[in-house]
């Protein structure tokens, strides 16, 4: 591509500006707001916010979550390791199924995944009764609660992250290499001690990072699971509920510190660890031959495992056929009925949740749409001056915790400033959708600009040497081509929104109630049936939004 | 050194059968290519010899003794793949000592083995180089270092050139069996390329579709081919049918059944009038020789001509006699 194309248009200029607005006014001003308020909080500057820290309760926090993210690490990693190893290195029946059945927890919003648990294997859960009722024991044998309990819903919703990661190091890496390993004299533990796992450290690092820091920003497993264990979010919370915003900025500034720099130490690890040697090696299922008894006791114990990963699922939408009030003291439910779902079309009251969500989801992600295209654009096309740092602004918002996130909009916002237009934002209807694309816009930045990357400048050239404007290329040849990746960006931030629940809990007023905070009001309540009937609807709705992108996205490639 | 022995070897994946039933004998010593186009069978026979695969029937013998059962870990054969293999995350030197450690050899004697072979492969002063950092040609004698160093019985090759430019695969070719000359291994070499079989090996075997063609010496395969395929594979041979021997170039005593092989250098050209006429349809001048296509019969015959030979030059889309050299007399198997 020619220098002349990347040099800054009037058009590209307004564009520029409306970024540049976007990277100021609502991620760094909002940061600002936090870092003010916990030294300027109470009038006059004072650390005592921070000196706060190193009061047992706050410091029992910051170990807590530190200590349970780390477990959550290694949980995860065990089990979404040995699923990714299972899934390539050996044959069973109903394998391609099996596979799918992995990946459930990544259809399942954050909230309803602990809900889900929370029927299961929570105070009166229904696993924990029967277990009681075979063994004889006691049923608090068999809840969880509080740092296992934790620690197991977040091995729960993050295992994949090692699955995937693990999976695709897998089917990149050489199986040559195993095999000149095992000839060269080498035993099948020292081929996957030795050249196996080293070959594995950059997927086994990504995804400890990525677990981590999920784990830190964790809110709804600690919220409704952890009991009395006392977190570094719920604090945060807590402080905002109680009105101590300045030792709510200050919490927050520590959790957004930690998470931060775990987030570059993944970038630079990733931008400086791959290995380079790419040979275009496949791996063989007899590349790392097992014996006959391994292989029922692995495959078994994976067909185990993945059916009890399945569980909270079909749990909840049992549950969500539950009579109101029909369910106590029963180990299960007795009478079903589909009235949950009727009421919806017939009670206004109950359809407003789900409107609400919808309705934010789509102001969210028509925006991040908007800014996000524009943004990897202008950072992938253009030549200015910081065009690096506007990435890593942009992209921060991976790295923050939702809490952290709202805690600086409700800072930001409270008061009218030039970035909300001389008004206030909090309690209004906006304040949410808000939220939802800054959270989210690195997602759609991220698949845009893997977009932008795989398409080699030489089309560009070529478009250019066949007379074409730089409108009519971006329009023509750009557009059509970044569409699949502009979509799935899109539709993941949708899902992402409409089903979001840690910042909502902190930012939305009466009239704009969605279907998360709703589903936690029907638990409190303990309306159970409409609350799973509520998580089913979310469900749905990723289901049919996943469907729909694999469908569109094989279309796309078949043209 | 040591011998390696097939019997009655087969191998079949699901309902496809990638090899049939075939034996092979390779001496000490030599160096034995297994020759075909992709998809014969040759990479499935190269693992099973290796213990990466297992046959689905028959015995592997190496010096003599059954292995079939044993592990690759214990069948002591080195083998250099054709992406090479190397281990990213390591050296050069721990590439090449991995298979000293695995035997638990004493560190100083690792050194002076991987520094010799090393020495010997041109690659000394890479020492302490990541194997990512080195070139395509560098990596691949890496490979083979490393596979020769634990001092194998056998050495296998995997098509170990196909990554290479065409410059590289010269020099490399050349390197590999100076290589094995120096160490005397018995060598077993996998390619579908059979100018690079010709140019290296003692012997070939021929294999299509998971068949043994036929077995012999370069010079044997070139000039005394059994069938059909092997004549065109190796030597590009014309093949002609009885009748048109009969008919166009007074070759008598062929049966239905069989092909007159004629090599492209076999054929003469002349602008005489004659019975045997074709059209040029192309031509290119490669240097020594003049090579010729010629539509012949609805037949595309490829004819190489000295290019310092002045007695005949046909341009592109003009007429053209064909006529045989008197001595060929190559009947070959219809397949």
């Amino acid at each position: 591509m020619s220098s002349a194309s990347r040099r800054i248009t009037p058009i590209s200029g307004m564009m520029l500006f409306a970024v540049v607005f976007y990277a100021a006014g609502y991620i760094l001003f909002p940061m600002y707001a936090l870092v003010k308020e916990s030294l300027m909080g109470i009038g006059q500057l004072s650390f005592e916010p921070y000196r706060q820290f190193f009061r047992s309760s706050l410091l029992e926090a910051s170990i807590n979550s530190i200590s349970i993210s780390l477990l959550s690490v290694l949980g995860s990693a065990a089990v979404g390791t040995f699923f990714a190893y299972v899934f390539t290195f050996f044959e069973f029946p109903a394998k391609s199924f099996f596979s799918k059945l992995v990946l459930v927890p990544l259809a399942l919003p954050p909230l309803v995944g602990v809900i889900s648990f929370l029927f299961l294997v929570g105070e009166s859960g229904m696993l924990s009764r029967v277990l009681a009722l075979l063994s004889g024991a006691s049923p608090s044998l068999f809840t969880v609660n509080g740092w296992t309990g934790i620690v197991v819903v977040h091995v729960y919703s993050f295992y994949v992250y090692f699955y995937l990661f693990v999976s695709s190091g897998l089917s990149q890496l050489d199986g040559n290499a195993l095999d000149a390993s095992a000839s060269l004299g080498a035993t099948r533990a020292r081929t996957i001690l030795k050249i196996l796992l080293p070959m594995l450290t950059p997927s086994l690092v990504g995804a400890s990072l990525i677990t981590f820091m999920s784990s830190m920003a964790s809110f709804s497993a600690p919220f409704l699971f952890g009991g009395a264990t006392r977190y570094l979010t719920l604090e945060i919370y807590a402080a905002k509920l109680n009105g101590e915003s300045s030792s709510a900025a200050a919490l927050s500034i520590l959790l957004l510190t930690i998470s931060v720099c775990a987030l570059f130490f993944l970038r630079w690890w990733q931008a400086h660890k791959q290995y380079l040697l790419s040979s275009k090696g496949t791996i063989r299922v007899s590349a790392v031959p097992h014996g006959k008894l391994t292989r029922i006791l692995v495959i078994f114990s994976a067909f185990a495992l993945v059916s009890l990963f399945a569980l909270p699922i079909i749990t909840i939408v049992a549950i969500s056929f539950v009579k109101e009030g029909s369910w106590t003291y029963q180990i299960f439910p007795t009478s079903f009925t589909g009235k949950n779902y009727l009421h919806l079309f017939e009670e206004p009251r109950l359809l407003e949740p789900l409107l609400n969500s919808i309705c934010m989801a789509l102001v969210a992600t028509a925006g991040v749409v908007c800014l996000g295209v524009t943004a990897s654009y202008l950072i992938n096309r253009k030549h200015f001056p910081g065009r690096r740092l506007l990435e890593v602004i942009l992209s921060l918002p991976f790295g923050i915790p939702g809490t952290v996130i709202a805690v600086g909009l409700i800072l930001g916002f409270n008061r009218p400033s030039l970035f909300s237009f001389d008004s206030i934002l909090i309690g209004t209807f906006w304040i949410m959708p808000l939220a939802y694309a800054v959270r989210n816009l690195p997602l759609l930045y991220r698949s845009t600009t893997a977009g932008f990357e795989a398409i080699s400048p030489s089309v560009y050239e070529a478009a250019e040497t066949l007379g074409s404007s730089q409108v009519r290329t971006f329009r023509k040849v750009i557009v059509p081509l970044l569409l699949p990746s502009i979509v799935s960006g899109a539709l993941l931030v949708f899902i992402n929104s409409a089903g979001e629940f840690v910042s909502s809990i902190l930012l939305y007023s009466y009239s704009t109630k969605p279907i998360s905070v709703e589903i936690l009001s029907q638990l409190r309540l303990f309306d159970l049936g409409v609350a799973a009937m509520y998580s089913t609807l979310l469900m749905l709705m990723v289901l049919a939004v996943a469907a729909f992108s694999n469908r569109y996205s094989r279309a796309t490639i078949a043209t | 050194m040591a011998t390696v022995n097939l019997q009655n070897i087969s191998k079949t994946f699901g309902e496809v059968r990638a090899l049939s039933p075939l034996d092979l004998h390779v001496k000490e010593g030599e160096f034995f290519s297994l020759l075909g186009p992709s998809g014969c069978g040759k990479t499935t026979l190269l693992r099973i010899i290796s213990g990466l695969e297992s046959p689905s029937s028959g015995e592997v013998r190496i010096d003599g003794s059954n292995v079939t059962a044993l592990s690759p870990q214990r069948r002591n054969v080195g083998i250099v793949f054709q992406n090479y293999a190397l281990f990213p995350h390591m050296t050069v030197f721990q590439n090449v000592a991995y298979g000293l450690e695995v035997k638990k050899m004493p560190g100083s004697e690792i050194r002076r083995r991987v520094e010799d072979i090393l020495g010997k492969v041109h690659l000394l002063e890479k020492v302490n180089t990541p194997v990512p950092l080195l070139s395509g040609g560098e990596q691949q004698r890496v490979a083979v270092a490393r596979a020769v160093v634990v001092e194998p019985r056998i050495l296998l090759f995997d098509e170990p050139l196909s990554n290479l430019d065409h410059a590289l695969r010269i020099e490399t070719r050349a390197e590999i069996k100076r290589l094995q000359r120096e160490v005397g291994i018995t060598t077993i070499y996998v390619t579908h390329d059979q100018g690079e079989a010709l140019a290296l090996s003692d012997r070939i075997a021929i294999l299509s579709k998971g068949v043994v063609q036929q077995i012999g010496t370069p010079d044997e395969l070139y000039f005394h081919p059994h069938n059909a395929f092997t004549a065109s594979f190796i030597g590009h041979a014309n093949l002609f049918s009885a009748i048109a021997c009969r008919e166009y170039f007074g070759v008598q005593g062929l049966t239905e059944s069989e092909l007159l092989a004629v090599l492209p250098e076999e054929i003469i050209l002349s602008n005489n009038s004659g019975k045997a006429k074709g059209k040029i349809s192309n031509k290119e001048f490669s240097g020594s020789s003049v090579e010729y296509t010629i539509d012949f019969l609805g037949q595309s015959v490829k004819a190489h001509r000295p290019s310092s030979e002045k007695s005949f030059n046909g341009e592109i889309g003009s007429e053209v006699c064909l006529s045989l050299d008197a001595s060929v007399q190559r009947k070959v198997k219809y397949e």
